[in-house]
């Protein structure tokens, strides 16, 4: 499962990780991260799709 | 697995696990769990996504990251020169500062103390003696016995004035012209050089 996690890109992983392992919102991923919340939304979705075609 | 299409519900469920959804937002996502198998799945990927990542990861206070990241991004953006002037001067430049000072202040106090000592005439010593001198007083001459002048005549006969020549022996005026018409005498009488003829016309 964490190697599914270290094949996302730098940007995807660390929104995938502040949204699932810290229950972060999208206003303040994007506060981190440095993105609009759009883009953290996006993110996090082709995170999601990432691992789980990886998992399957 | 194919994804739920309600991508509200869907972008809720990470607050779900979590347990920071309000009463109504977890009421509707458990109402939509009941009957989404995919988001089922999702809710169980993510507990253990979130598990495993609790384990692997070391801890952060994301809280405070983003109070953080909050308080930088009100600051409002200076020029990276400036920000360097702000900077505090470290404590060991004052040190130094301080060193080199003390250093030239008592430096020149040692020099100009040695030559330029304490002025402390005699005439300040003599009238209060516990002035304390810095270095010895030179020796004063030998004090000439204080001797009255004898008061001076008025009036100085011309007859009195006489020329002296060392012996103590003053001779009067008479004696001195005899004396000058002696050396004249006795002295060789010089003739001056002749002229030289200069035969101009070739006549001698």
């Amino acid at each position: 499962m964490m190697e599914a996690v270290g094949k996302l890109t730098p940007m995807q992983r660390e929104v995938f990780t502040l949204r699932v392992a810290e229950g972060m919102s999208y206003k303040d991923i994007a506060n981190v991260v440095g993105s609009s919340e759009g883009a953290a939304r996006v993110h996090y979705h082709n995170a999601m799709r990432t691992i789980k075609e990886l998992l399957t | 697995m194919t994804d739920c299409l309600k991508n509200d519900i869907r972008d809720r469920l990470p607050e779900y696990v979590h347990g920071t959804l309000g009463a109504a937002e977890r009421a509707r996502v458990e109402a939509h769990l009941a009957g989404c198998a995919a988001c089922r799945g999702e809710v169980a990927l993510l507990r253990s996504m979130s598990a495993a990542m609790a384990r692997s990861a070391p801890a952060v206070d994301v809280q405070r990251v983003v109070t953080a990241a909050k308080a930088a991004s009100a600051v409002p953006k200076t020029r990276p020169e400036l920000a360097q002037m702000r900077r505090p001067v470290p404590q060991y430049v004052w040190r130094v500062a301080a060193a080199v000072l003390f250093m030239v202040v008592g430096a020149g106090g040692y020099y100009f103390g040695r030559v330029n000592p304490v002025s402390t005439s005699p005439v300040q010593v003599a009238a209060n003696p516990t002035v304390q001198l810095s270095r010895p007083m030179p020796q004063a001459p030998a004090p000439v016995p204080a001797v009255a002048p004898a008061a001076a005549p008025a009036h100085v006969p011309a007859a009195a004035v006489g020329l002296s020549f060392g012996g103590g022996e003053e001779l009067s005026p008479a004696q001195a012209k005899a004396l000058i018409s002696d050396l004249e005498k006795s002295a060789p009488v010089i003739d001056p050089e002749p002229a030289a003829i200069i035969d101009i016309e070739g006549t001698s």
